[in-house]
């Protein structure tokens, strides 16, 4: 959209400030909560378009967010600990079971590790099912206390959560991206154009997969720790499959040809939902209608998403992937 | 001591053999070529030499060292690299950067480097892009270096292909038919490149084509493969004479690619 530095720069800069500015601009709770899910969806879904780059599709995000919010959750109820502690440690506990399901499941391609980490995020499921005693068990975990007040700072209140919501999904977002435009990050995107002919060149084609694909959990992970106090109860029902699924139709409808383009996805994703009840006569039992068209339109015609169709219309040649 | 020095390579493929017993030698600065009939096991021996394959039995010295069974990166970084047919550069990249990914082993970017976007990390990205630049150079590719590699005619693709493999420095270089699909003006440009590489840097080269004349007219030495056997070997001369050669491709098309 923006093709100055400088204009992107101070666009970016007039985006954030409203953000913050937000909560006063309209202090409605249910918006709030949307705002905040968007923030959420953010970094995961830019986790996907990510380690996409390489090749490889993951449904696991909500997985490693159930663990970061359960490691949060029985940490913080059970043991007392503060929450600004647990939160890097959720991201430690998301690293470490990264590696655990990442080194065998990279190995694998295309279609059958996308069906791969569908699994992944059953097993974990069950897991948490089963293993009532440190769970809970399907009954969850409740009374999630809010994160202690830090530096003058009370939580509590949607507000709070929103801004706290809202500084994670800047930091996290901050290091997809970087890690997106780095030379890290081009090296990434050749494994996925032309695995062999990378490898022949030198590239540990595993290592780099497995890499991004820890470094997502990890930030997957820290935003479920943030989400655990956020619902103050968690269940296995939060962490279910269709969640992950939803992640990846955000980077489809947005594109993922662009770095920006997942968040397309959850903006047009999020808000039509919301305008629509506005609409007179409308049903929600409709939505789903909505939403499915809207998806269809786009992949049939612009299978590379909105970013495509943005980029489009200014008429800038698409560079690099 | 040769450069390369493979011994007793099988490779088996369930029941079938694909290489039987082959043993390849190439010395530093040697441009040996590789022909045969089709089927007769070329790609399945560059596959086995880059570490692709790992052969069934046999085994592979380079510069003395073993590199028997490494995978296809580590092999690389040891310096033998292979051109392709197939998924040859990096269609949505620009030239520029598909050079840069073939210098890959002198860079191996870290994860964390690019996130903390220090001056020194600022000066390694600018190294990068001139030592790429100058690959583009000596292949005669500069002019394109900012434009996407898929939108470049077909021959310069194959160029850039094997610029990459170039831009890898490597000791040893396995080229799978580099002209093929070629026009005369892009196979000059082609072999130009390998030449100037393999005087500038003694590189032994190993040359994988069917078009037979440019093979006599280029290679040192000949290896001639059928059924995964090595049937002959020797001068242009040698071979062009040799009685299973010639009833190797008696009956098989011969097509000048």
């Amino acid at each position: 959209m923006f093709t100055k530095a400088k204009h992107k720069a101070l666009f970016l800069g007039a985006v954030v400030i409203l953000l913050v500015l937000f909560p006063w601009i309209t202090g409605n709770p249910y918006f709030l909560r949307i705002g905040i899910s968007m923030f959420i969806y953010t970094p995961l879904a830019l986790g996907v378009a990510l380690l996409a780059r390489s090749g490889q599709l993951t449904f696991a995000q909500y997985a490693f967010l159930g663990i970061g919010s359960y490691t949060v959750a029985i940490i913080t109820t059970r043991f007392g600990w503060n929450w600004w502690l647990c939160l890097p440690l959720a991201g430690v506990v998301g690293g470490i079971m990264a590696v655990i399901v990442g080194y065998p499941a990279l190995r694998i391609k295309g279609p059958y590790f996308a069906i791969l980490t569908f699994g992944v995020n059953e097993i974990l499921r069950l897991v948490i099912t089963e293993w009532e005693s440190l769970t809970g068990g399907s009954r969850g975990i409740g009374n999630i206390p809010p994160p202690s007040p830090l530096g003058g700072w009370q939580f509590g209140s949607m507000r709070s959560y929103y801004h706290l919501g809202l500084g994670l999904m800047l930091v996290s977002s901050l290091i997809v991206y970087l890690v997106h435009k780095s030379h890290f990050g081009l090296t990434l995107a050749s494994t996925g154009q032309a695995d062999t002919l990378s490898e022949s060149v030198g590239v540990n084609v595993r290592a780099y997969k497995l890499k991004t694909f820890v470094a997502i959990s990890v930030l997957a992970a820290v935003m479920g720790g943030f989400f655990a106090p956020l619902q103050q109860y968690i269940s296995p029902l939060d962490f279910q499959i269709w969640e992950s699924f939803t992640l990846v139709v955000f980077c489809v409808v947005g594109g993922m040809s662009s770095f920006v383009g997942p968040i397309y996805g959850i903006l047009v994703l999020t808000i039509i939902p919301v305008v629509l009840q506005y609409v007179p006569g409308y049903d929600p039992v409709l939505e789903p209608l909505f939403y499915g068209t809207l998806v269809l339109l786009i992949v049939i015609l612009y299978p590379g998403g909105i970013a495509v169709f943005l980029q489009g219309l200014g008429g800038r040649k698409i560079n690099r992937t | 001591m040769p450069l390369v020095e493979a011994t007793g390579i099988s490779k088996f493929f369930g029941g079938l053999a694909a290489l039987s017993q082959v043993d390849v030698h190439i010395d530093k600065g040697e441009l040996v070529g590789l022909i045969g009939p089709n089927g007769a096991g070329k790609s399945t021996l560059v596959n086995v030499l880059s570490g692709y394959y790992g052969p069934t039995s046999g085994k592979i010295l380079l510069d003395g060292v073993d590199v028997t069974g490494k995978k296809l990166h580590e092999v690389a970084r040891k310096g033998i690299v292979r051109s392709f047919q197939q998924s040859f550069i990096f269609k949505e990249f620009t030239v520029l950067e598909n050079a840069i990914i073939g210098h890959h082993i002198f860079e191996r970017p870290g994860f964390f480097e690019g996130l903390f976007y220090t001056a020194g990390y600022r000066r390694k990205e600018t190294e990068y892009a001139k030592k790429a630049e100058e690959v583009l150079e000596f292949a005669g590719l500069a002019p394109y270096k900012s434009e996407k590699a898929g939108g470049l005619p077909y021959g310069y693709q194959r160029l850039l292909g094997i610029a990459i493999a170039v831009s890898a420095d490597p000791k040893v270089l396995l080229l799978d038919e580099p002209v093929a699909g070629m026009n005369p003006q892009e196979i000059r440009q082609t072999l130009e490149l390998v030449r100037q590489v393999r005087q500038e840097r003694q590189l032994g080269i190993l040359l994988i084509e069917h078009n037979v004349r440019a093979i006599m007219e280029h290679c040192q030495r000949i290896i001639v493969l059928n059924f995964g056997k090595k049937i002959a070997e020797g001068t242009p001369q040698q071979v062009g004479t040799d009685r299973a050669v010639i009833d190797a491709y008696l009956g098989e098309e011969t097509h000048a690619s």
